[in-house]
């Protein structure tokens, strides 16, 4: 982690002062310290500092979006969007995670892109043919595993983007993003039961859609 | 003890798995159920093929989500300075975005408590016009006219009226009617059919309102002048239109009107600014 090209961005800077946290809550966490200092400098006017930690999380919150909104334009939209926001609110940070902070910033944006989508449909889904997904498989890998990987990938994108919204932000957040279901309720501003709810339907969903490809998934 | 259901029932199990429930099924699935529900569910999964079948469905897709790998980002989305420069807050809307999201939680409150305290205010302070203008069926407003026009009564009493104070206070419940805007005729009534608040003046409340018949012991808008703290219920009254008094709201408690009023705006502004700043924020 110490070693990753996002610390290194963070650690070039001058070290920051003590007054420099006086709002926010140093930890222990070196990931979060870093993130912190950033958001302060960036509170401060120091774009650059800003930019640092949109460097840093941009590649996880556009995977996170594009899960949620599959139209990649508007999920790139829905992200850029949602930086701006980030920038535009700085002062509303209330300590904790950055990370968090962004990923509810991203979630709320991603879900007013769907709200859009709803009032004004577009062409569905035509980026699910593609395929631009990544990493790669190496060299070494089975070609015919390969192309099972593939397809179970691109009917499990397909049957994601069938079910809810709401039910797909959920499933997203708990099994693509790992975060827990309290982290969820927050984010998405529903209670614990609903959100426990969302998933448990959703998957139940997504096990109707795939009920004639289960074979790709079993095994 | 055996834990596993007799052959039949595990059989009937099987074969009315459209009435299992599936989301307990999923739930257990996902690690959700404790209790009774685990072990409803853990039956279910243990006694019904199609249940077991979806639950171990279900543990594969949630781990081929998981799997999913990750998208290629489009572009870069680093802010740039002239960005930077649009998005920053400017003229009001710094004030709203100092306000800070933490300092919104306090608000919320605030306001609340402004509005329903300007909002109850406003109702206290209508009370007694709201009792005139039923016509004399707001009891409680009767009441405290009544109350209040014993001291109205004596005084026209003393003054060589006729009036006395219990029949003063018997027409208190219906001298509402007395401070009914313009529109309502025979509205007010003094004992000699004139109220000397309206002498060579014009009607403050909308217009001149004729009394109906002067009925010396009623004494009603003397009373009623008593009760707004009016000094002069010993005049001597003449016949002719009658008005509302000078401050144009009988019987309305005008400071606390006034105190409710700027309490309720103070109260909703501070919701609009809350809103306005979570707008601003958009987080």
């Amino acid at each position: 982690m110490l070693d990753s090209p996002s610390l290194r961005i963070a650690v070039r800077r001058d070290p920051p002062t003590v007054e420099d946290l006086r709002s926010t809550t140093v930890t222990d966490d070196p990931v979060q310290r870093r993130d912190l200092i950033l958001l302060e400098r960036a509170r401060g006017g120091d774009l650059d500092a800003f930019n640092d930690l949109v460097t840093c999380y941009q590649d996880h919150l556009y995977a996170l979006v594009v899960r949620m909104v599959p139209d990649r334009d508007q999920a790139a939209d829905a992200v850029q969007e949602a930086f701006f926001s980030a920038y535009r609110n700085l002062a509303g940070f209330r300590g904790g995670s950055v990370r968090s902070w962004l990923s509810r910033i991203c979630v709320n944006a991603a879900m007013d892109a769907q709200r859009a989508r709803k009032r004004r449909p577009v062409q569905p889904y035509p980026e699910l043919e593609d395929e631009a997904w990544q990493p790669k498989a190496g060299d070494d890998a089975d070609p015919v595993r390969l192309v099972l990987t593939d397809e179970r990938q691109r009917v499990l994108t397909a049957a994601l983007s069938r079910i809810t919204p709401d039910q797909r932000t959920a499933i997203v957040l708990f099994d693509v993003e790992g975060y827990d279901y309290a982290e969820i309720a927050a984010m998405t501003s529903v209670s614990l039961g609903t959100v426990k709810s969302r998933i448990h339907r959703g998957r139940l969903a997504l096990r109707g859609l795939l009920e004639g490809r289960m074979d790709l998934f079993r095994g | 003890m055996n834990d596993r259901p007799p052959e039949d029932m595990a059989d009937r199990l099987h074969t009315s798995h459209a009435d299992h429930d599936l989301l307990l099924v999923t739930a257990h699935a996902t690690g959700d159920t404790l209790g009774a529900d685990a072990q409803r569910a853990g039956g279910l999964v243990a006694d019904c093929r199609d249940c077991r079948a979806l639950a171990g469905d279900l543990v594969a897709i949630a781990a081929a989500t998981h799997d999913l790998p990750a998208v290629a980002r489009p572009r870069d989305f680093t802010l740039r300075p002239e960005d930077a420069a649009r998005l920053r807050p400017a003229g009001w809307r710094r004030l709203v975005a100092s306000l800070g999201a933490a300092r919104l939680e306090l608000i919320r409150p605030v306001a609340a408590g402004l509005t329903t305290l300007g909002l109850a205010g406003i109702l206290l302070a209508g009370l007694p016009l709201a009792g005139g203008q039923a016509t004399g069926s707001a009891a409680g407003s009767g009441v405290l006219s009544a109350g209040k026009s014993v001291d109205a009564g004596s005084q026209a009493a003393s003054s060589g009226g006729v009036a006395a104070a219990a029949p003063a206070a018997s027409a208190a419940p219906s001298g509402g009617t007395r401070y009914s805007d313009g529109g309502s005729p025979g509205a007010i009534a003094s004992p000699s059919g004139r109220d000397t608040s309206s002498e060579g003046s014009s009607s403050v409340g909308g217009g001149p309102v004729y009394g109906t018949v002067a009925s010396p012991p009623a004494s009603g808008s003397d009373q009623i002048r008593a009760a707004a703290g009016q000094p002069d219920a010993t005049a001597v009254p003449e016949l002719g239109p009658a008005t509302l008094d000078k401050s144009g709201t009988p019987g309305v408690n005008v400071p606390l009107l006034t105190v409710s009023s700027l309490l309720l705006v103070a109260g909703v502004g501070l919701l609009l600014l809350g809103r306005a700043a979570k707008n601003a924020g958009g987080a």
